[in-house]
């Protein structure tokens, strides 16, 4: 009855086949008896007897012929054979055991045999005949039953539930006995030792030869140091499952057990790490050590006992002490390596892909950082983040600083140039230094207006009162149209680029994606100048040549040749429509870097460019478009901000040149601007009115200069200025109200009551500002007859604005502005808006 | 690498992660790596009725690979320097 060929009878119908028919008759009585007991027949089913009532004869079993072939006839695999093998384990070490509690159990060796050697003659699986042979034999016939027989299945796996003390008490039982202790026949030899194992071992050995010790401090009769307690202290095995060494009773003669134990113990922790060697070195050695002054103790004691010294005692002593150090490094070492142990086994967590994984990306990152340039360059890979921590680390400190130290930061920056803080916070800066730049030139005209008002003025005098005797005159504009015309010759002298207005074969003008391309290249350029200003090497202390400075300025000189190239500065005027560096400047993207490149620029490069500006004002888009500006309809917005754009990327610049520039030069750019470019629409724009007033006020610091420093204009230079500074105003003159951008933007050119133009302009007056430094600008180098041809035409507006203010027609701030604006073009002639009386 | 580059400064700003979940997450960004995985700090889930299991969640880990969108403040982003690192980053790719 078992399939697998577990033995599935009866314990009692083991031992012989030989005994169950008269283990069947049995059973056959007991049923006996229960029919009785119960007083009616128990069914019983016999096969193949009389009463068989052979239903089976109807299957059909014909077709079982091929059976075998289909099947196989060979006997059954043993793959399954799990009772078979686990017994014959059990089989090899049970019948050794001399533990009593398994005496009692059968020796489990031949039921499991049987199993298999009878299997053929199972009454079941056996040949058919072997059914009939048995039904007779056993009568009525009951299952039977088949439950498998315990001892097979809890035999094997004896080994496993031995107990320690089970096996220490066997040890120690054959130690006792004094039997020459064979290796305990249960461990394979190829498992390592179990510490119960060593312990006993060590036990085992230690037994006879720690008296010794105790018995010797006895005789010594002094209180024994620590160690030696330690040392000499047996300890009861079952209390120590892991033995540490200091707590493992040390015995002399044990020691090489422990000793062994020990390094074992080490090997196990520590097997495969193939960085170990130096470690089990310094391990053995100080074991070692140990063991030469655990020896070395002994000896002493030994001798001691006999003879007791001093230097002995104090000589024992030291080597306690030494002892004593040593077993704590071994203890130390021994938690090391436990916690080695502990972290191995998060070993093979990543698999080798990971692994691979995570190397690619280091390697990646090495590569990256030691370019394949060579040079480390940490902005490569982290560009943004590096140059912002320079830029925000910097700015946190001056969170706080108001306006004006902003600005004074922003021309700090426009100076030094070259650091990379400096250059990153000055694109920070960018929206400011537009304010600044005008704030510079306000200032700048204030100056000047402050020093004419020093020197003592014939034409003062009769302009006091001017203002209400020019309201009587009325109109006087006609007259001065003839200064105009005469003033033209003048503009002779001014030195200009060659004017070459061949208007055939003129090229096309960059087409707008044209722009944007060579855009980007110069973008390219400009972040690898600002590159090479990162990595300037710093210039040596020493003596002679430099030669990492002298390669970087090769380097650095080429590559702002080649931008130089890109932005076409050089290219001949006229020979398109649009000169190819203003189509360049055109979008947003090109005012934008301008300022970048400028940086880069020498002098004579600036004032290249500069010239090259003024030459082709006209064709500028923020004048081109300017209508754009004065207009209420769409496209303002746009044309106001590349405006503001564009004087913010280049004012600065212009006005760092014409700071340096002496009278001479800027006598000629002015004729420059006057000769190729129509004044009068040139004068409504803004970047116009700024680049005029630049000129204006550079020309008259100059002038105010003569004498008194170096480099001061000649008199010829002043004269031609003069002469250029006339034929400027005849040219202006008769539309300088036109100038404001207030009056452009009136509709139809009739007035609009003060809250209805704010309603359309807000900030209308805010632009009309640097006209208001124009024209004191322009007032300051005029002569006594032009300022009050000035004064006449400007006075309708000087009185629009005083009266809506004080008659408080707008609010107080713009009140003020007004106030104020009128004041800058007032002061230069002399007078103050409170000189004016109001009906 | 851009990208990342660019995390690194908004670290203590208050960002939206949108996830591919339709999960928004608010909260100050802690730190990032170079999968883009982000760390949160002091969140707030922008649906919390949709999402009430977030309620307690104070900060947590987000995988990169997960991330739809991560909202920004404006003022943290230095425009103009990510325009020069975005071309840099493209003269250093065409260069390889």
């Amino acid at each position: 009855m078992s399939f697998f060929g577990f033995d599935a009878r009866l314990p009692e119908q083991r031992d012989g086949g030989t005994a169950g028919s008269g283990e069947y008759s049995d059973i056959d009585a007991k049923l006996e008896a229960m029919r009785l007991a119960s007083g009616e027949d128990i069914e019983v089913y016999t096969w193949g007897e009389d009463a068989y009532d052979r239903l089976a004869d109807g299957l059909e079993e014909s077709l079982d012929d091929y059976n075998d072939d289909t099947f196989g006839v060979s006997t059954v695999d043993k793959d399954f054979d799990y009772s078979g093998s686990t017994a014959k384990l059990g089989s090899n070490n049970v019948t050794q055991r001399s533990s009593a509690s398994y005496h009692k159990l059968p020796p489990p060796g031949r039921p499991v045999q049987n199993a298999w050697s009878a299997f053929n003659a199972d009454p079941l699986l056996g040949p058919s005949a072997a059914l009939s042979n048995r039904a007779k034999s056993s009568g009525p016939s009951t299952p039977i039953p088949s439950a498998p027989a315990p001892a097979p299945v809890s035999a094997p796996a004896a080994p496993a539930f031995r107990t320690l003390e089970e096996i220490e008490a066997e040890m120690l039982a054959r130690q006792r006995s004094a039997v020459p202790a064979p290796a305990p026949a249960p461990v394979p030899v190829k498992q390592p030792l179990t510490l119960a194992e060593i312990e006993a071992q060590m036990m085992a050995n230690a037994r006879p030869s720690t008296q010794e010790p105790l018995a010797q401090q006895a005789a010594l009769q002094q209180p024994p140091p620590p160690t030696i307690q330690i040392l000499a202290r047996p300890q009861p095995p079952q209390q120590s499952p892991v033995p540490l060494p200091a707590r493992t009773p040390i015995a002399p003669d044990a020691l090489p057990m422990l000793l062994d134990a020990q390094q074992r113990q080490h090997e196990q922790f520590n097997p495969p790490l193939p960085a170990g060697p130096p470690v089990p070195n310094l391990a053995q050695q100080r074991q070692q050590e140990l063991r030469r002054l655990q020896d070395a103790a002994l000896q002493l004691r030994r001798n001691g006992g006999t003879g007791p010294g001093e230097p002995n005692e104090a000589h024992f002593a030291d080597l306690v002490t030494r002892i004593e150090m040593l077993t704590k490094a071994e203890a130390k070492h021994h938690r090391i390596m436990q916690r080695i142990d502990l972290m191995s086994r998060e070993n093979g967590i990543m698999s080798k892909g990971d692994k691979d994984f995570i190397t690619r990306i280091q390697v990646s990152q090495l590569l990256n950082s030691n370019g394949p340039g060579g040079t480390h360059d940490p902005y490569t890979e982290d560009f943004y983040y590096h140059v912002l921590t320079a830029l925000r680390g910097p700015k946190a400190p001056s969170q706080v600083a108001n306006v004006s130290l902003v600005a004074q930061a922003a021309t700090v920056v426009g100076r030094g140039a070259g650091s990379q803080a400096a250059s990153t916070r000055e694109q920070k800066a960018k929206n400011n230094k537009r304010e600044s730049a005008m704030l510079k030139m306000a200032q700048q005209v204030q100056r000047i207006v402050d020093q004419s008002k020093k020197k003592p003025r014939l034409t003062q005098i009769s302009l006091d009162g001017a203002l209400g005797k020019i309201a009587i005159r009325g109109k006087s504009a006609p007259k001065q149209m003839l200064q105009v015309s005469g003033a033209k010759a003048s503009s002779d002298s001014t030195p200009t680029l060659s004017t070459a207005n061949g208007v055939t074969g003129r090229k096309p003008n960059l087409t707008r994606h044209e722009a944007l391309l060579a855009l980007e290249k110069i973008y390219d350029s400009v972040l690898e100048l600002e590159q090479l200003r990162r990595v300037q090497p710093r210039p040596l202390q020493q003596e002679g040549p430099d030669e990492n400075m002298t390669r970087w300025e090769t380097d650095y000189s080429a590559s702002v040749a080649r931008m130089w190239k890109l932005l076409r500065v050089n290219d001949p005027l006229g020979a398109s429509a649009q000169h190819p560096f203003v189509t360049l400047l055109g979008p947003t993207k090109g005012k934008r870097v301008l300022p970048r490149i400028l940086r880069h620029l020498d002098a004579q490069q600036g004032l290249t460019l500069v010239t090259l500006l003024i030459a082709t004002f006209e064709t500028l888009d923020v004048v081109r478009d300017a209508a754009l500006v004065d207009s209420s309809g769409p496209g303002r917005e746009e044309a106001e901000a590349q405006t503001e754009l564009f004087l913010g990327a280049v004012l600065p610049f212009v006005m760092t040149v014409i700071a340096k520039a002496p009278l001479r030069v800027v006598t000629g750019m002015t004729g420059l601007l006057l000769d190729r470019n129509d004044l009068l629409r040139l004068a409504r724009t803004k970047p116009g009115i700024a680049f005029l007033t630049l000129f204006l006020s550079r020309a008259e610091t100059l002038k105010q200069s003569v004498g008194s420093e170096e480099g001061a204009p000649g008199e010829d230079e002043i004269s031609r200025w003069q002469g250029l500074y006339d034929t400027l105003f005849g040219r202006l003159h008769g539309n300088l109200v036109s100038l404001f951008p207030s009056t452009r933007a009136q509709p139809f050119g009739k007035p609009l009551a003060p809250p209805q133009m704010l309603q359309l302009r807000p900030e209308i007056d805010r632009d009309d500002e640097p006209v208001w430094s124009f024209l004191a600008a322009l007032a300051v180098s005029a002569s006594a007859e032009q300022q009050q041809l000035l004064i006449s035409e400007v006075r309708d507006k000087i009185l629009e604005n005083v009266v809506s203010a004080k008659k408080q027609w707008v609010p107080d701030p713009i009140g003020e502005l007004r106030i104020r604006n009128v004041n800058v073009l007032l002061g230069a002639l002399g007078l103050d808006a409170s000189q004016i009386s109001i009906d | 690498m851009l990208i990342y580059s660019v995390f690194k400064t908004l670290t203590e700003q208050v960002v939206t992660v949108e996830l591919k979940n339709d999960l928004a997450i608010r909260g100050t960004l802690k730190s990032v790596d170079q999968f883009l995985n982000i760390k949160l700090d002091n969140i707030s889930v922008l649906d919390p009725e949709r999402h009430p299991h977030m309620m307690t969640v104070r900060n947590c880990f987000v995988r990169g690979s997960v991330i739809r969108y991560v909202h920004i403040p404006k003022n943290a982003i230095e425009t103009p320097l990510l325009e020069d690192a975005t071309r840099r980053e493209a003269a250093n790719n065409s260069k390889r």
